[in-house]
Order: C-alpha cells, then sequence, then structure tokens
C-alpha cells in the first residue's frame, strides 16, 4: 500500500501538460489576522524597510552601507573593510550558524516564519496580489474563471505591481554595489553598463521568480534548512501543535444544540477548515508536525479567533512542545539552549571587541633588495626600506618615523612629509641613515614604526633589519 | 505523526483545490542542480575574491584586453557556478540511477 502511494506520487500524470508540475493548483491562503501575523507583518515592515532605506543613507560624504567590489572596500556606517578583514565576514557567518542552531532549538522555525527573506518578500508579493485581485475566495473565483475583460484588467494590474515592485528590489540590490543614486542617474539616461543592467534584471527575475511565482515550492523542495532543521529539535523545542487529545474528534456543531460541548461527544476541533486555508504551504497542522511547516503560525491566529466566537479556550492549535503533549515535565531553558546561547553571547562580544579595537593602521615592511647598505660621503650608513602603510580610517594620518635599535639615526622619507590617506594604501620610502662609529658592525633587528601626528596613540609598526658594513 | 505529503486537502469542500502545485521528478533534478551550486558559487566566490583582485588575475593572463573588475567577479561567479552545477549534475545523475536499498530499480519519469 506504502509502496502504491509512493509510485503514484513520483511517477507524472500523463494528462498534465505542463511537465515541471505533477498538479498545479496554487495556494492562495486566506488572510488572517492575530498576534502572529501581526508580528510578521511588523518584521516585514522593518526588514524590507532597511533593506530599501540602507543604500540612501549618507555617512559623511559617502553611501553609507556600499560594498564597493572596484575598489575592493566594504562600507558599513563608520566602517571600511578591507579584504585583509575577510576573517569578519567568516565570524559574522559563524555567529549567524550558531544563532539558527539557538533559535531552531528553542522555537523551532522561527527564522523561516518571520525572518526568511524568501517569506518576507513572499509577503509582500501576496499582498500585492490582493490589492490587485482581491481576497483570497475572489482570487479563488478569478483563477477559475474564463478570461474576461475583469480578469485581464486584474491580472495585468498584479503583474504591474509585481514587476515593478521587482524591478525597484533588482535596482536596490545592485545600489548596495554601485553608489545607487549614480545607479538612478545612469538608468534614467539610460547609460548604464552592462553588468549593472544584468545583475539588476537577474536580482528582480529571482524576485519575481521565488517569491511572486514558487512560493512555498522554494520551502518545499530547494531548501536545505527545511530538511536538515528537524536534527536540531528536541521534546523541549516549542513547535506548533494541534492539540489531538482535547480537539478530537473533530466534527462541525449541530445548530440545534448550540455552542454547548452537549453536542455529541466531539472535541473542540469543529473542523471549520481555517486553519487549512491559511495555510501557505497547503499542509493540515492536525496531522502533525510535518516538515513542509515554516512555522508561520497562522494557524494559531486562525483557530484561536474560532475558540473565541465559539467561547472555547484558546490554544487548540499552539507553540508547545512535544513532552508538554505527551504530559511530561517540558523544560524550556535546558542545557542546549544555556550553551547555544553562552556561545552565541561570546562571539558576539568578540566580534564587538574585535571591530572596536580595530587597527586603523597597518604597515609592512619591504627592505631594499638591491643593496644591503650604502655608504654615504658624511661616513652615515644609509638602508632604504619600502614601507606600505593601509589606513582604513576615514581620515588622513600625517606621519612621524621612529625607528628601535638603531642610535642617532636620522629618517628621511619620500615623500618628505608622508601621510598616510584615508581608506587607502599608501607607499613611502624610507632611507635611515646612521653613523657607523655609534652602531656595532653587521645586521641590526629594528622596529620601525609610525605614528599620527595628529592622533599619536595611533600607531603601526614592523619589524626588520638594519645592515652596517663589517669591518 | 503522520508525513502528511499528498494528504494536505483531505475534508476540504467540494469547491477546494484538489492537490497544490507538487514539482516532477525533472524539475525537482532540475532545482536539485542548480540551487545548491548557486549557494555553494556564492560562497566561493566571496572565498576567493576576498583573496584575490580580479585586476591582477587580468594583469598576469590577458593584460592586452579590455576589463573591468565587475566583468572579473561575474567571470568568476558564473565559472564557479557552472563547476557546482556539473557536480550536482552528477551527484543526482547517480543518485537517480542507482537501486534502491532493497535492489528494486527507481521508478524514473524518463520511461
Amino acid at each position: 500500500m506504502a509502496h502504491a502511494e509512493r509510485t503514484r506520487i513520483i511517477e507524472p500524470a500523463m494528462d498534465q501538460p505542463n511537465t515541471f508540475y505533477e498538479s498545479a493548483e496554487k495556494i492562495h491562503a486566506r488572510e488572517v489576522d492575530g498576534t502572529f501575523d501581526r508580528l510578521r507583518s511588523a518584521s516585514v515592515v522593518v526588514l524590507l524597510g532597511l533593506y530599501y532605506v540602507l543604500p540612501w543613507l549618507r555617512w559623511d560624504d559617502r553611501q553609507a552601507v556600499l560594498f564597493d567590489l572596484p575598489a575592493r572596500k566594504f562600507y558599513i556606517l563608520g566602517l571600511t573593510f578591507w579584504p585583509q578583514d575577510f576573517i569578519y565576514l567568516a565570524w559574522l557567518l559563524i555567529i549567524a550558524g550558531v544563532a539558527l542552531f539557538f533559535f531552531t532549538s528553542l522555537a523551532g522555525r522561527l527564522w523561516c516564519g518571520f525572518a526568511c527573506p524568501q517569506t518576507v518578500w513572499t509577503t509582500a508579493f501576496v499582498w500585492l496580489e490582493r490589492i490587485a485581485e482581491g481576497n483570497r475566495s475572489r482570487r479563488i473565483k478569478l483563477d477559475k474563471s474564463p478570461w474576461n475583460a475583469d480578469k485581464i484588467r486584474r491580472k495585468t494590474v498584479k503583474q504591474i505591481l509585481w514587476i515593478s515592485f521587482a524591478l525597484w528590489t533588482g535596482y536596490t540590490f545592485v545600489g548596495y554595489f554601485t553608489p545607487i543614486v549614480e545607479l538612478g542617474r545612469e538608468i534614467i539616461s539610460f547609460s548604464l553598463g552592462p553588468w549593472e543592467s544584468f545583475w539588476i534584471l537577474f536580482y528582480s527575475f529571482a524576485t519575481y521568480g521565488n517569491a511572486g511565482i514558487m512560493r512555498e515550492q522554494v520551502c518545499k523542495y530547494m531548501c536545505p534548512y527545511a530538511r536538515f532543521q528537524s536534527a536540531m529539535f528536541d521534546r523541549n523545542t516549542l513547535v506548533i501543535s494541534y492539540d489531538t487529545a482535547r480537539g478530537e474528534p473533530r466534527g462541525s456543531r449541530s445548530r440545534k444544540l448550540g455552542k454547548s460541548n452537549e453536542n455529541e461527544h466531539l472535541g473542540d476541533c469543529i473542523d471549520c477548515q481555517l486553519c487549512v486555508q491559511v495555510c501557505p504551504v497547503g499542509i493540515d497542522i492536525r496531522e502533525g508536525l510535518q516538515y513542509e511547516c515554516i512555522a508561520c503560525a497562522a494557524c494559531i491566529d486562525a483557530c484561536d479567533s474560532v475558540m473565541d466566537k465559539m467561547e472555547y479556550p484558546r490554544g487548540l492549535v499552539k507553540y508547545t512542545t512535544e513532552n508538554a503533549i505527551a504530559g511530561e515535565k517540558s523544560r524550556i531553558l535546558r542545557p542546549r539552549i544555556y550553551i547555544y546561547g553562552t556561545l552565541l553571547l561570546v562571539l558576539l562580544i568578540g566580534l564587538a571587541g574585535a571591530l572596536s579595537s580595530r587597527y586603523e593602521l597597518r604597515m609592512n615592511v619591504l627592505r631594499d633588495r638591491n643593496a644591503l647598505y650604502r655608504e654615504l660621503a658624511s661616513g652615515q650608513i644609509e638602508n632604504v626600506y619600502t614601507l606600505k602603510i593601509l589606513n582604513k580610517s576615514e581620515r588622513n594620518h600625517p606621519l612621524t618615523l621612529t625607528v628601535d635599535g638603531l642610535q642617532n639615526f636620522t629618517v628621511a622619507t619620500d615623500p618628505v612629509e608622508p601621510v598616510a590617506l584615508a581608506g587607502e594604501l599608501t607607499v613611502i620610502t624610507a632611507r635611515i641613515q646612521a653613523p657607523a662609529k655609534d652602531n656595532s658592525d653587521g645586521g641590526h633587528d629594528i622596529v620601525i614604526k609610525v605614528s599620527s601626528e595628529s592622533a599619536p596613540d595611533i600607531t603601526a609598526d614592523a619589524e626588520s633589519r638594519f645592515f652596517l658594513p663589517v669591518n | 505523526m503522520t508525513t502528511g505529503i499528498g494528504k494536505n486537502t483531505q475534508g476540504l469542500p467540494e469547491d477546494a483545490p484538489r492537490a497544490w502545485r507538487r514539482w516532477t521528478r525533472r524539475a525537482q533534478n532540475i532545482a536539485a542542480i542548480l540551487w545548491p551550486s548557486f549557494l555553494a558559487a556564492c560562497i566561493a566566490t566571496a572565498v576567493f575574491f576576498g583573496h584575490v583582485d580580479p585586476l591582477d588575475l587580468h594583469a598576469i593572463s590577458t593584460p592586452m584586453t579590455e576589463f573591468s573588475s565587475l566583468t572579473g567577479y561575474a567571470i568568476g561567479f558564473f565559472f564557479f557556478w557552472s563547476i557546482c552545477s556539473l557536480s550536482s549534475l552528477l551527484s543526482v545523475f547517480l543518485i537517480r540511477t542507482s537501486r534502491r536499498p532493497d535492489g528494486t530499480r527507481r521508478t524514473d519519469t524518463h520511461h
């Protein structure tokens, strides 16, 4: 029986003209109002707001958040990141991974239901769809109705809304990499570069396809997290569950007997189907925890509203743990949560610490390879060094050079008054001269140090060797 | 606990859809090839270009041609994506053409 069921699913239906769908009935989730839906709306507004507004913010004389690929510099508010700072990105990804573990073992797929771009943009696209085509029942009717003037008009309006929104999304995305104001000017004057045009269209297309067309199928068929998140669950993880013991046997109430439970021996579930109709992935939560469930909690909102109407207590569908359902003691704050939580906190503090104590100046010293030393007419011995100074800050630093490990030295630099330019790699030639009589023969370990004249506590140093002739 | 696959319309009113959009094998194969390789290519691009400037690569390969760093990043990304897709393609092929642990053949869509 199970085998027959499986082959039925695998084999394509022969009468389907579309070779990519076995069945192509689109899910129209019913609108729902409730705590979780409002929470998600708030999350969508905040996250999309951040996404669309951030590239327009200014910081001093530049875009506040800009990933400047040609210059290989990432600007995030007051910070400038260089390729050398790759470690921060790796660190950030580790934090994201640990956070996923923490939140998943605490309350399941919070990420999926409230913060994943797939959910966030899909929600926005559904809002636009509702503007053009009306609520769920009108949309279902519209899809089934033959093509007439009204259907063409509504579908056209929807496509215009979707495509404009998708294009704006693509434009914003590229605006994180090319200054967004310039990008806008280039679009208006039709002088957009080929790669910028390509990536705008690419990202728009991806947004349109993922959030407009594919929606829940991305989660069902493409998302790796959906498949392995259950490995982070245990019996104390908060998940959305239907209280079978309380709800069953389900059944609609007889009007004659009113709202009371004297309705034969029915459980609290009145089998109104609302929890199924609001589900964006088209499952029935009453069948138990399923991997398709993205934990959006729409069914909780729907069921609570019905329970209120029936004057039954809320929570027939609710966030609870497997232990609680089984009538055992459930411990939400358990060692696992403390361990993940502590790890997350340590990593975050570490990142904050590392960012706040970042060196503004970095220096590399290369010795002149052509000559060990040069004897000057004055009797001084000269060694030549190339200093490569990276200024990660956004202010220029006029530099002072000093050398540890030599007696009575002098330094001549080219340029004469070296300045480490803001956000750039400055190359300086330094000629260090020291009298042979004051220093012993042979090689000396020295430390070359530069410090900012405007802020003496900002320094960088590097080790090298200084050679004197051996007599 | 049941998985509920294919049963999600149970007990729905008559006018409700019979079954939600479900992908064929072919659609799932395409997604399984392109999507994981896209993610892997993003990571590879970030790591690679975090350490290598495309302009440096250009200077040691074809310095006489016109080149912008954006072209370099794009070439790199699509290079990684195609290589990773190739790997996914082989994985999907091997899985889809193998016998089940019980020795029976997998029912394939392409017959």
